[in-house]
């Protein structure tokens, strides 16, 4: 091996720096080529980012399915969600949609969604209303029918993420008034409730 | 031995260099297209992995909304939060020339589509690595900033370990084995002629490496602040159905006659109402208000007339007595009562069929 003359010592040290400029355009234009130019991508079930999951425990069974309505008639059930995670989140409550109703029940079916924890679906029973910012709705089916987007949506859960799974229950009351009209009669509402977790 | 000390060094320098206008290069890459009116921004989530990973800086160019396609990737304002943007792809159109947008690793579509005056480009230039630091500054997480910072340092004092090698005629420190001279370098003349050209070249280096401090900086500083959302998202649903009750028509009026009381008999139908009253010419009679399915009726005294006939209708109720608008069903037929009156006193009470 010959020695380090000045001369060669320069040269190498010229020829390193063009090289990694061009490197760095190469590495840039592979890159976005790499990433704008298919239409679709697969995605990978092996995210290196952290995801957001999120279930609940209805099995895919409706929360009610009430009927015989008649003033005065109340109901309640609860709901379970669990974040699932590893990145935190904001989980907001809205409706999947704006209310479907005949004469008039979704106006007057009163809603109380009150979150906590304990108790989950089909049962109650151990529900502890959360110490504070407890009641998350309080209003008509047709008015939560009026929140259907996230930016608007209900409740302030944020979940910490990580490797344990969050819980927390929601508890759904509703109650027909005393002293709803008659044209109510024989009327009909359903809506559906969404919860979306999005990373914060 | 030396020797081959002076190759790793020259080497080792030179890659420390290499590395340095690599990280400036894509730094360049990230922030230069700024002054095109492309923006920058930088990924913080991983919800368009595979293609585009967190810390990736992303460019987007501008387009005019008739050139955007399903297909493209977008980036747009975040409907779901009013300071963040978000940078999906355009999975499909939505009604009234919405775009509806899907991260490419989120099992959904987004919920909320974005309008196409929220679309601020579409993606052109993707810069790896480069908004790294943005993101660990953004999770607050100095570990990884500090270790950045050391190594930065520790790889520009690399760079300048083969100083002594190129400059080795200028420091006049004559290359330890390095052989027969280069030509065409003269020797220093004298002892002060060495020193002015030894604190020349410390200033140049000196300034070289302001000039790559304030440069970092500058693209550092350059970078993307706007911290992009490509929102991870999921969602979970459950439906809520309700009918209130219908109450039946009572059917099967019947009447007879129990002295100077009319009885009106009926079949309750559909679901249990709470009392059945009698309702006459539109007015009801909540004084006949019974729970049984039998109601008696007595002709009021007419001064003036003398037969009056009472058509009666039977009427299912929901509520208590006196409530002004209870639930209720009115029977479909009717029965008429008719009485005589003699004197201001009750004559006969008949069931006219």
């Amino acid at each position: 091996m010959s020695a380090v003359s000045p001369r060669t010592a320069r040269l190498v040290a010229l020829v390193g720096v063009p090289a990694a400029l061009v490197a760095s355009g190469l590495l840039v234009s592979t890159a976005s080529y790499s990433a704008f130019s298919s239409t679709t991508q697969n995605p990978t079930s092996n995210w290196t980012a952290g995801t957001v999951a999120l279930t609940d425990d209805d099995g895919g069974k409706a929360l009610f399915t009430a009927t015989g309505l008649k003033p005065g008639s109340t109901g309640q059930n609860c709901i379970a969600v669990t974040s699932t995670g590893t990145l935190p989140s904001v989980v907001k409550l809205y409706a999947s949609g704006a209310a479907t109703q005949t004469n008039g029940l979704a106006s007057a079916l009163q809603l109380t969604v009150e979150q906590g924890a304990g108790g989950g679906y089909g049962t109650c029973s151990g529900f502890t209303a959360a110490a504070t910012d407890a009641t998350v709705y309080s209003g008509t089916v047709a008015g939560i029918g009026g929140t259907t987007t996230y930016a608007g949506g209900l409740g302030t859960w944020a979940t910490t993420g990580g490797a344990a799974a969050e819980t927390r229950t929601y508890r759904f009351t509703w109650t027909l008034p005393e002293g709803t009209a008659n044209t109510v009669q024989g009327g009909t509402a359903s809506v559906g409730f969404t919860w979306e977790a999005q990373n914060s | 031995m030396q020797v081959v000390l002076d190759w790793a060094r020259v080497v080792v320098a030179t890659l420390a260099r290499a590395v340095v206008v690599l990280a400036l290069g894509l730094a360049f890459w990230a922030v230069a297209p700024a002054a095109l009116g492309w923006q920058p921004t930088t990924t913080m989530t991983g919800s368009m992995e595979p293609g585009i990973a967190v810390g990736d800086v992303v460019v987007s160019r501008p387009v005019p909304p008739t050139e955007l396609r399903v297909g493209q990737v977008l980036l747009t304002d975040d409907p779901d939060h009013a300071d963040r943007l978000r940078f999906h792809r355009f999975a499909e159109a939505g009604e009234g020339g919405a775009i509806v947008t899907k991260g490419d690793a989120n099992p959904d579509l987004d919920s909320s589509p974005v309008a196409a005056h929220q679309v601020h480009g579409v993606g052109v230039l993707r810069v790896p690595f480069v908004g790294l630091p943005a993101t660990w500054a953004a999770e607050g997480r100095t570990a990884p900033l500090v270790l950045l910072a050391l190594s930065g340092v520790l790889l520009l004092a690399l760079t300048t370990v083969d100083r002594s090698l190129r400059h080795v005629d200028e420091a006049g420190r004559g290359g330890e084995g390095a052989g027969p001279r280069a030509s065409g370098h003269r020797a220093p003349a004298s002892r002060r002629a060495l020193l002015d050209h030894r604190r020349r070249t410390r200033r140049r280096h000196r300034a070289g490496a302001l000039a790559l401090v304030v440069g970092a900086t500058s693209v550092g500083a350059l970078l993307p602040a706007q911290a992009v959302a490509a929102p991870f998202h999921t969602s979970t649903a459950t439906t809520g159905s309700f009918a209130a009750l219908q109450l039946g028509q009572p059917t099967g009026l019947s009447c007879r006659i129990e002295g100077k009381t009319a009885l009106i008999s009926f079949s309750p139908t559909g679901p249990a109402a709470d009392r059945y009253r009698l309702v006459h010419n539109g007015r009801t009679l909540d004084t006949s208000s019974t729970t049984e399915t039998t109601i008696r009726f007595t002709p009021p005294v007419s001064l003036v007339e003398l037969a009056s006939s009472h058509v009666l209708e039977v009427q299912a109720v929901l509520g208590p007595v006196g409530s002004p608008d209870p639930w209720r069903a009115t029977s479909a037929t009717s029965v008429t009562v008719v009485s005589t009156n003699v004197a201001g006193l009750l004559g006969s009470v008949t069931c006219r069929p």
